[in-house]
């Protein structure tokens, strides 16, 4: 194992019963918040600003600015972690859920401090029984504890914590399709502006929507400092992610590792190389929504999310998923397209019609009658998609789809009829 | 189908998460637990949580059918929930289709004749990096192999079911810490 | 009040306007499906997309979800914008059915209309792969849906929704198999349902009434005011008489709403969409009927006329003017009344004039537009002043009471059929006793079977006319086609009738009695025909209300 791994969020994870609330105390859990508590709310925003802290969901939005975005005056506010994990690859926030649910807490109250909410909603995904379980049990522990509730360790601030359960719908991942879902509607994203539910939220209030890995690194923050979390990264990545690793590697995992590690450092020494002795032959470097990166492009990656962007894709969720050279790419691309035909929501035209028709047209080649005509037409398709949409389904499945097309076009015209 | 007891105790519960102006917000979370108790969600019970929460039926109508885990019609005693997303697909996945449809002797969103199993390929389940996985019910099974497949249905079948992955093994740097 | 440039012609708009409403300021249409003024804003069928270079930035952005700032520069027709139309646009018609030639929505259709600007291109959808969904549901009494034609962009879920506050539609399941549809078990029967058909942009929702009957462009629209109730809709008669053979004759084929912030907006409910069957209702009267010469057809309106003015003549010689009495109708137009005031009232010093009897029929009120006072122009025949006057005048109550006692002499009677309101005893003695019964009527009903003299009335579409609704609005209808029969305007029989009495006035038109209106009547001073314009004048003793957006007082959220 490399001396770079870095610990930060995932070190008490292997502990056993971490998830009791005496056990995770006994390893310092809500420590963080008292201290929070000692502050005023704008030095905890402060602090995570300063930290360099991303939002670990996907977009990669400074947080500290998020919770920054909070009017003045304007009450009640609420917090909602997003634990609506499903992002083709990325498997990270359940292992949080499980095995620290108590750290989640502490980051989400942290949160709510900082913001001065009253209510905390974690928004967990419906598929996430057994996670659920273990989250349920542990609110339901730090409200005995006096963590939740009405005047919390006489603070004179009361906050609530309560669970909420999704029933299967990748799009309640986006931010405002979370909050649609949980005021018991279709969860179809709301129409920008307004841009952030930080301003207009649950119920019209001012909510942060943060994703649970985000939260869960905001103890951490306070308890190293924001210096040395940010000196664990690089220039603007703060601190360290974790890395979903997937695919034809032959040890796949979750790999908590400084941002900014490269990419073959992350398949090859920790991953293990690839499996059979086979070849490398792509990435996908930041959840199914991500450019795919050809082996040579993976070359010197290092992966923060101005550098993989820069390669022309993002970092996304960190969910790394390797694809070796037995993968046919127009397969891969069925798999793609079926999924978002399948999330989408079904309110913008663009999304609802394209993602439909593109799984047609990728399923024309497997079945041996897809045409040179149709290599273009999806392309085309994918690009009137592309960003034409209320939120960012349409690019997550044009960005793919095109990159699909541009960089291993020799595949699907070797399936020409 | 009535609605019984528990989950008229259970919906107070839920909806007791919620301000009271905005009970309507409990009808995602009602209608997931009016199905884990009842199997699935008939008419009656969208009438039930539509009064419940304060919905209209159009409005419940929107919900039951826009979420992919809410369904309208039964299912048998087991449901398979398999992933056939990418991770998945390129660990085995496809073969492990192929098995449990033999297996079974059913296809996908079909039931088994004795009225255990139903078949569903679902997208991801977020056990990318444990890929292959399913969800049987509420139990999570993941690094799925065909032997271990075999054993998980077998013991659905006898009555003696293998205990789920919980909590989800360690892997990653991570393992190995203690 | 923000200043923009739209394709490079600058306009100073109001604040709050989006850019669609604020290209509307130009005569620009920024194509669009689910934007509609009346409803809320979902940004979802993209047709509205712009570039918008603002701040020194460009982007592509959503002409529904913009709001007009200061300094923004908009360019509504660049290739870029037309290649992303055209995109939707195909999208759209990917899975659409090719049921134009008996969709009763071609020739208004957003999507033809939209693909012949911007489409044009080949399908390249397989017929095969066409993806089929639910057609002909019959979703409520007056509308039909073709799920297969819809577009989802949700307007008329949204109106049910906003405005009547119903949930009465709604689209079930997710993606590329959402489907408008409505819940088993409740149906679109609100009394507004009717509006759905307008704001849908495709054939998707049909009017049952309108279904398959004609060719949207054989279509012929005259602007009329709906005269269904007290609040005076702004309609469009939408009409075809060249195919009579069509429908047993059926010359109006559908109304539609008519834009007017300060009465109806864009709607119109469905009591009066539906109420022009009475136009071409076979009871219409379509010559004058003398009951005194044993029903002897044929009798001239100039006959009945001269007998009439003969008797007024003899009777106010005899017994004086009391001895008449002259029930107008809330029904009639102000020319109408004030041809009746000026002939009896103010020439043979009739004062048992009016308009109101008790019990007249009332239909169902609501706080959206439907008033329960179903006669048009209440306010109007006060403003006029058809009422009892002159200290001995009595209103139509006590007039229904001396007719059936044989106080008058003479009984003249406009609308009201009387033998809704008498028992067959009352009846009999009022005849008995009543010398001579003249009643003006477009319907054959009791009360024109036992006048004396009855003449025919046209209707409403058959006819320009103003009326004054309950707020004081004084509107214009226009003539969409000519009188049924011998059918004549209510006023021309005054003018008539006063020419035959002495009374000699120089009116030639409608419009010459509006303006006579306008200088003879306090309320309307200095009111003339032509400055009514389409949306109508207030009476000139009437405040303007103000403005109030027309809604159910508790609108459901879009979704």
């Amino acid at each position: 194992m490399s001396t770079k791994q870095a610990l930060l969020l995932s070190r008490n994870f292997a502990k056993t019963k971490q998830a009791k609330i005496d056990v995770a105390m006994k390893h310092g859990a809500y420590s963080m918040l008292k201290k929070a508590m000692s502050m005023k709310p704008d030095e905890v925003t402060a602090i995570v600003k300063e930290s360099g802290l991303r939002g670990h969901g996907g977009a990669g939005f400074s947080a500290g600015t998020k919770w920054g975005f909070i009017p003045k005056d304007k009450f009640p506010r609420y917090v909602c972690v997003n634990a609506d994990e499903s992002e083709p690859g990325t498997c990270k926030d359940r292992l949080i859920l499980e095995r620290d649910p108590h750290l989640l807490l502490e980051g989400a109250l942290i949160c709510a401090w900082a913001v001065r909410a009253e209510r905390i909603y974690i928004y967990i995904r419906g598929e996430y029984f057994y996670p659920a379980k273990v989250m349920q049990q542990a609110v339901d522990d730090a409200m005995k504890a006096g963590f939740i509730g009405e005047n919390i360790k006489n603070s004179g601030w009361s906050c609530s914590v309560h669970l909420h359960t999704g029933a299967g719908a990748y799009i309640c991942g986006e931010e405002t399709g979370l909050i649609e879902s949980m005021e018991g509607k279709k969860g179809f994203p709301r129409l920008k502006p307004p841009f952030f539910p930080a301003a207009v939220g649950l119920w019209g209030q001012p909510t942060i929507v943060n994703n649970v890995e985000t939260l869960a690194f905001v103890p951490r923050i306070l308890e190293i400092g924001p210096d040395k979390f940010a000196a664990l990264g690089t220039p603007r990545n703060g601190g360290t992610a974790l890395y979903s690793l997937s695919g034809h590697v032959k040890k796949p995992g979750v790999y908590e590792l400084p941002m900014g590690t490269k990419m073959k450092e992350l398949i090859y020494e920790y991953g293990g190389g690839i499996r059979n002795g086979n070849k490398l032959k792509a990435v996908i470097p930041g959840g199914s929504s991500s450019h795919i990166l050809t082996a040579e492009e993976c070359e010197d990656l290092p992966l923060d999310f101005e550098s993989v962007a820069a390669r022309g894709s993002m970092l996304g969720s960190a969910a790394v998923i390797v694809i070796d050279d037995t993968v046919s790419i127009p397969q891969l691309m069925i798999w793609l397209t079926r999924f978002y035909a399948h999330e989408s929501c079904g309110q913008c035209t663009p999304c609802r019609e394209g993602t439909d028709w593109l799984v047609r047209l990728a399923h024309r080649f497997a079945d041996g009658w897809g045409t040179r005509k149709d290599i273009d037409d999806m392309f085309e398709l994918a690009d009137s998609i592309d960003g034409k949409t209320i939120c960012a389904l349409g690019q997550a499945v044009a960005w793919p789809t095109k990159s699909y097309l541009q960089k291993y076009r020799h595949e699907f015209e070797a399936l020409v009829k | 189908m009535q609605i019984p007891d528990s989950l008229k105790t259970k919906a107070e519960e839920i909806i007791f998460r919620y301000p009271e102006e905005h009970r309507v917000s409990a009808l995602v979370p009602v209608l997931f637990e009016a199905q884990r108790q009842l199997g699935w969600i008939d008419n009656d019970v969208e009438k039930w949580a539509a009064e419940f929460t304060g919905a209209s039926s159009t409005k419940v109508r929107e919900v039951t059918t826009f979420y992919s885990m809410l369904r309208r019609q039964p299912v048998g005693k087991y449901l398979i929930q398999f992933c056939q997303n990418i991770s998945c697909s390129l660990t085995g996945g496809l073969e492990l289709q192929q098995h449990v449809q033999q297996k079974l002797g059913i296809g996908p969103g079909e039931t088994t004749e004795d009225g255990l199993f139903t078949l569903k390929y679902v997208e991801c389940l977020g056990g990318c990096s444990w890929a292959p996985m399913m969800l049987v019910n509420e139990n999570q099974y993941f690094q799925l192999t065909i032997e271990k497949l075999d054993r998980i249905l077998d013991g659905f079948k006898s009555g003696n079911p293998v205990p789920p992955d919980e909590p989800t093994p360690l892997l990653g740097n991570i393992a190995g810490e203690s | 009040m923000p200043r923009i440039q739209i394709d490079g012609k600058p306009v100073e708009v109001p604040d709050g306007l989006n850019l669609i409403e604020a290209a509307r300021l130009l005569n620009i249409e920024i194509p669009h499906y689910c934007y509609h003024s009346g409803l809320s804003v979902v940004g979802s069928c993209r047709m509205c997309q712009i570039e918008l270079e603002f701040n020194g930035r460009k982007s592509i952005a959503l002409g529904c979800n913009t709001l007009a700032a200061d300094g923004m520069q908009i360019t509504t027709t660049s290739d870029e914008i037309r290649s992303i139309r055209r995109a939707v646009l195909e999208f759209y018609l990917q899975h659409h059915p090719l049921d134009c030639p008996i969709c009763d929505d071609a020739g208004e259709c957003d999507l033809q209309n939209y693909y012949m600007e911007h489409g044009l291109h080949d399908s390249r959808v397989d017929l095969a792969e066409k993806k089929h969904k639910h057609k002909v549901i019959d979703v409520g009494p007056t509308v039909v849906l073709d799920s297969e034609r819809c577009i989802l962009c949700t307007r008329c879920v949204r109106f049910c929704r906003e405005i009547v506050g119903k949930d009465q539609l709604g689209v079930y399941g997710h993606g590329s198999d959402a489907e408008l549809m409505n819940v088993p078990g409740t149906k679109l029967d609100n009394d507004y349902a009717g509006n759905v058909v307008d704001l849908c942009p495709v054939g998707a929702l049909t009017d049952k009434d309108f279904r398959f009957k004609r060719r949207v462009w054989y279509l012929k629209r005259t602007p009329s005011v709906c005269t269904g109730c007290s609040r005076g809709c702004n309609i469009s008669i939408d009409w075809e008489t060249s195919r009579s053979y069509k429908d047993s004759g059926r010359r109006i084929q559908r109304l539609k709403p008519r834009y007017n912030k300060m009465v109806n907006e864009w709607w119109i409910c469905d009591r009066g969409r539906y109420s022009y069957h009475a136009v071409d209702a076979p009871n219409r009267l379509l010559m004058p009927i003398s009951n005194a010469e044993e029903r002897e057809h044929g009798v001239s309106i100039n006959a009945i006329l001269a007998r009439a003015a003969a008797k007024i003549e003899a009777i106010i010689d005899q017994n004086g003017s009391a001895s008449i009495a002259v029930l107008g109708s809330a029904h009639s137009s102000n020319e109408d009344l004030f041809m009746l005031k000026r002939l009896f009232a103010d020439h043979l010093k009739v004062q048992n004039i009016d308009v109101n009897l008790p019990g007249e029929a009332n239909g169902s009120e609501d706080q959206i537009l439907m008033k329960a006072d179903l006669a048009p122009n209440r306010r109007g025949a006060q403003a006029i002043g058809a009422v009892p006057w002159g200290g001995e005048g009595q209103n139509g109550e006590a007039i229904l009471e001396g007719a059936r006692e044989g106080e008058f002499e003479i009984l003249i009677i406009v609308d009201h059929d009387l033998t809704q309101y008498l028992g067959e005893k009352a009846l009999h003695k009022l005849r008995k006793h009543t010398g001579y019964i003249l009643y003006l009527s477009s319907h054959s009903n009791g009360m024109s079977e036992i006048a004396d003299d009855v003449l025919p009335l046209a209707m409403w579409a058959e006819r320009a006319a103003t009326y004054t609704n309950f707020q004081g609005r004084i509107q214009r209808t226009s003539q969409a086609f000519d009188p049924l029969g011998l059918a004549t305007p209510e006023w021309k029989y005054w003018y008539e009738l006063a020419a035959m009495l002495g009374c000699k006035c120089d009116y030639e038109t409608p419009q010459e009695v509006f303006n006579a209106i306008g200088e003879h009547t306090e309320s309307f001073k200095g009111l003339r025909w032509d400055d009514l314009g389409d949306q109508g004048l207030m009476l000139t003793d009437a405040p303007e209300p103000a403005y109030r957006k027309i809604q159910c007082p508790n609108p459901l959220p879009a979704y």
